[in-house]
């Protein structure tokens, strides 16, 4: 017995002193990034893998939209419409996949239709388009009516140009070898939901990055994130809990970039519930909301109030003027008198003998959100039933019918007729509380045919005002986005899509 | 021969069981994988009638539109067959990719026994010294105060030290310089059970005739503890020591995720997350598995510590 303890003791010590300290410090030119999750797979057919790929810079669309919120073209040399159907698309000259196979026209075509075969969300954005070859470098998209969009719709992420010879000879697995894209860094290694290694590409059609090489290694954890992220472990490290904003903001060796996400975090409101049927009641609610407050709270300062759906999205400034652009408790308790929610003894409100109390159900990174919304919701007289569940019960409560209030933060950038028509119109998967909206048909209409951008946008806006006048959700602050981008990086751009932007082509590393 | 045969049915009635409940938990869960992935489709504006199309289809491809008993069944015979399905994530086989990360969670198993071995051992020799004496007190506040932490809560605290420390590197493959810290944790976790257990066991057998009788004819303490008392002490911490290496192994999914151990723990929260059904039915009846057999390897191994469970067991018999 004793020898065996003996046994014991002396292995665990050996096996102790061999673990050292471990630090692995940054090498030069490599770049490592820990993030919550990375590709499930190389093909871009399959689920769960485009937009991580565009982050690391593997892939490339048509096109891509920039920071600001415009669209710029990507492996494109210009996308132009040319009437108002039609878009003409030409292709950047001795343009490589990474492979050495050229990118002609016929090559980005059968690119967008095997992702439009394969690749059910691709098939959805290429629906009702034709897509026809001029010559090796001009392709002529062609839509069933107006799409004044189409720019947005080929710089999604969904959409990116692969070398379709490289998969179809394909029986198992996309490998390491058979992933073959566009952008300025190829995969070399790739261990799924654990590690995905890449270089950079000599054919890439820009100027050669000067990062070398990219280790990309999922760390689910959030806290473990912030850990690396403070230990100087990675050189950018994404979706950090806001929790540990502070330390990081303190900490020394990192900057914080915080940039909000082109989405909305909006409560979206039932009006078959009885409470919140009178559009009055709805519009106080919205005008109760302290954003700049609940910016700071919730947010930790990492993002801005949204006043309106649409003023998350950079493209439309003139946005950040409608819709409940100021903290008007005065006002909203006008609007809940009004209505005949009147204020009892006990500051609590009621309309014959019912409280004003409904149920708010908040998931994912929207449970701070949702605790200081109730907080200023309760000053204005109105209980709420707060509660923080996983997704899944969201959507099933909504499928039911079941529900009061919910959270759901919807992309503002791309079509955005489009993306009101989903929650405004009748067959919108987005109009959770099924409103019949007869003005939106109209404005999406007039948005796409619109005969300038000036006219466009009008139509746009009207239709954003539609929605604050509405109100089938309360519009309070885009997404927060911290990523910890190490001192030693340069070109960092902090971006509305941060999920699709973590590595740039002009990302440089320092000592 | 009876008994191996009676052995053999029960592990394998054990094993279809827990299948049937672990498929009706696991379908049973709000949503299914096509919601996961039509979440993620951000910016992509569908009508209603898309999303129920798309909906459709992807469902249709996966094998989820029909019967739950049909794929039970389906599953079921395919598992028997070697072929554990196909990850809805990755693409790839759940058994190549199980085996895949099965070593790293049996690497990271094994040394947190060692560790809890070595510290409950430690612990309960100098606790049974003098029972209810100044440090048996002292540990069993220690021990109990440990129970209290949350594993999560512990892990997270050695992270954050250990970084800070000894440069520990969070992220990366199973490897000797990242083990010690998750095996720490996981020792420490299991530490107060066993040794308590250890502890009470070691006081009764001291207590004992044989223990007086050996002190009597000269035996130093020290020789009596080893010689005499310890072998027949380790028959209850045996036991609870088994299943903690069974949960060790498959049920550190906690401090897998907290330290990014690339093992099944952490393939199977990843795994729930994105309700990929194969792989957390696969995740199960491998975790079920493996507590079964060590189940029956501590019962062999209590045998041969202290045969006579075995005379006891034909005295009931």
């Amino acid at each position: 017995m004793r020898r065996t303890l003996t046994a014991i003791v002396a292995t665990l010590l050996v096996a102790v002193a061999a673990c050292g300290g471990g630090g692995g410090g940054a090498a030069a030119g490599q770049l490592t990034l820990a993030v919550a999750k990375i590709n499930a797979t190389l093909d871009p057919a399959e689920a769960l893998t485009t937009s991580y790929l565009r982050a690391y810079g593997v892939g490339e669309s048509l096109a891509k939209i920039q920071a600001d919120g415009t669209v710029a073209p990507e492996l494109a040399e210009s996308i132009e419409q040319t009437a108002p159907d039609t878009w003409t698309v030409v292709l950047r000259e001795d343009t490589r996949f990474q492979s050495g196979a050229p990118v002609n026209a016929e090559a980005v075509r059968a690119s967008l239709e095997r992702s439009a075969a394969e690749n059910e969300l691709a098939g959805d954005l290429l629906d009702g388009l034709t897509i026809s070859v001029a010559d090796p470098r001009t392709l002529i998209v062609r839509n069933t009516g107006p799409a004044p969009f189409l720019d947005y719709t080929l710089s999604h992420y969904e959409l990116q140009i692969h070398n379709v010879a490289a998969y179809r000879a394909l029986t198992g697995s996309a490998g390491p070898a058979d992933a073959d894209f566009t952008g300025p860094f190829r995969v070399t290694g790739f261990d799924a939901e654990r590690e995905l290694t890449l270089a950079r590409n000599p054919n890439w059609w820009g100027q050669a990055p000067t990062v070398e090489t990219i280790t990309v290694q999922q760390v689910a954890d959030p806290d473990a994130r912030s850990q690396i992220a403070l230990a100087g472990q990675a050189d950018i490290v994404d979706l950090l809990p806001s929790s540990a904003v502070p330390e990081l903001r303190a900490a020394d060796g990192l900057t914080l970039a915080g940039a909000p996400a082109a989405n909305t975090v909006a409560v979206y409101l039932n009006p078959a519930s009885p409470v919140l049927a009178d559009q009055r009641v709805r519009q106080a609610l919205a005008w109760a909301v302290d954003r700049a407050a609940v910016a700071e709270i919730a947010g930790e300062g990492l993002t801005e109030p949204a006043p309106s759906w649409l003023a998350s999205n950079p493209a439309y400034p003139q946005a950040d003027q409608q819709g409940f652009t100021r903290y008007d408790p005065e006002l909203a308790g006008r609007l809940l008198d009004d209505a005949g929610w009147v204020r009892g003894p006990d500051g609590r409100r009621a309309k014959d003998g019912a409280p004003l109390a409904f149920r708010l159900q908040t998931w994912g990174s929207e449970g701070p959100t949702g605790e200081v919304l109730q907080s200023q919701w309760d000053a204005l007289g109105a209980d709420v039933d707060l509660s923080y569940v996983d997704n899944t019960l969201v959507q099933q409560a909504r499928e039911r019918g079941d529900w009061d209030a919910q959270t759901a933060a919807f992309t503002t950038l791309g079509n955005v007729p489009s993306l009101f028509a989903v929650q405004l119109s009748p067959s919108g998967s987005g109009n959770y509380g099924h409103y019949d909206l007869p003005q939106v048909a109209g404005l999406v209409e007039r948005a796409n045919t619109a005969a300038d951008d000036q006219a466009r946008t009008a139509a746009v806006l009207e239709l954003n005002a539609l929605q604050a006048e509405v109100v089938p959700a309360v519009p309070v602050h885009p997404r927060p986005q911290a990523t910890a981008v190490a001192d030693r990086v340069g070109g960092f751009v902090p971006h509305p899509l941060q999920y699709e932007n973590l590595v740039q082509p002009g990302t440089t590393l320092g000592g | 021969m009876r008994a191996a045969i009676r052995s053999v049915a029960g592990t394998v009635g054990m094993l279809l069981v827990a299948s049937i409940v672990v498929f009706a938990m696991v379908r049973s869960a709000p949503g299914d994988p096509v919601d996961v992935q039509l979440g993620e489709s951000g910016g992509i504006s569908l009508s209603q009638e898309d999303e129920d199309r798309i909906r459709a289809e992807r469902l249709a491809e996966l094998g989820l539109d029909r019967s739950l008993p049909e794929q039970y069944a389906l599953w079921l015979a395919r598992m028997v067959g070697g072929d554990w399905g196909t990850s809805y994530r990755t693409g790839q086989p759940v058994l190549d990719e199980m085996l895949d990360r099965l070593p790293a969670s049996l690497a990271l198993g094994a040394a947190g026994f060692g560790v809890a071995v070595l510290l409950a051992g430690g612990l309960a020799l100098l606790a049974s010294r003098r029972p209810d004496g100044p440090v048996d007190q002292v540990v069993r506040l220690v021990t109990l105060a440990t129970v209290a932490v949350p594993s999560f809560l512990l892990g997270t605290l050695a992270l954050q030290v250990a970084t800070g420390t000894t440069g520990y590197r969070i992220a990366g493959p199973a490897s000797l310089d990242r083990i010690w810290l998750p095996a720490l944790v996981l020792g420490i976790a299991v530490t107060p059970t066993m040794s308590r257990v250890l502890r009470a066991s070691l006081v009764a057998e001291r207590g004992r005739l044989y223990a007086a009788a050996a002190l009597a004819r000269g035996a130093s303490p020290g020789r009596t503890l080893l010689r005499h008392v310890l072998r027949p002490a380790l028959g209850p911490v045996l036991i609870l020591g088994g299943l903690a290496f069974a949960s060790l192994v498959t049920g550190s999914i906690i401090t897998e995720a907290v330290f990014t151990w690339p093992g099944v723990g952490l393939f199977a929260v990843d795994a729930i997350a994105a309700q990929d059904y194969p792989v957390v039915q696969a995740y199960v009846v491998l975790a079920t598995a493996v507590v079964v057999l060590v189940n029956r390897g501590v019962d062999l191994a209590g045998r041969l510590v202290d045969p006579r469970q075995d005379v006891r067991a034909e005295a009931v018999a």
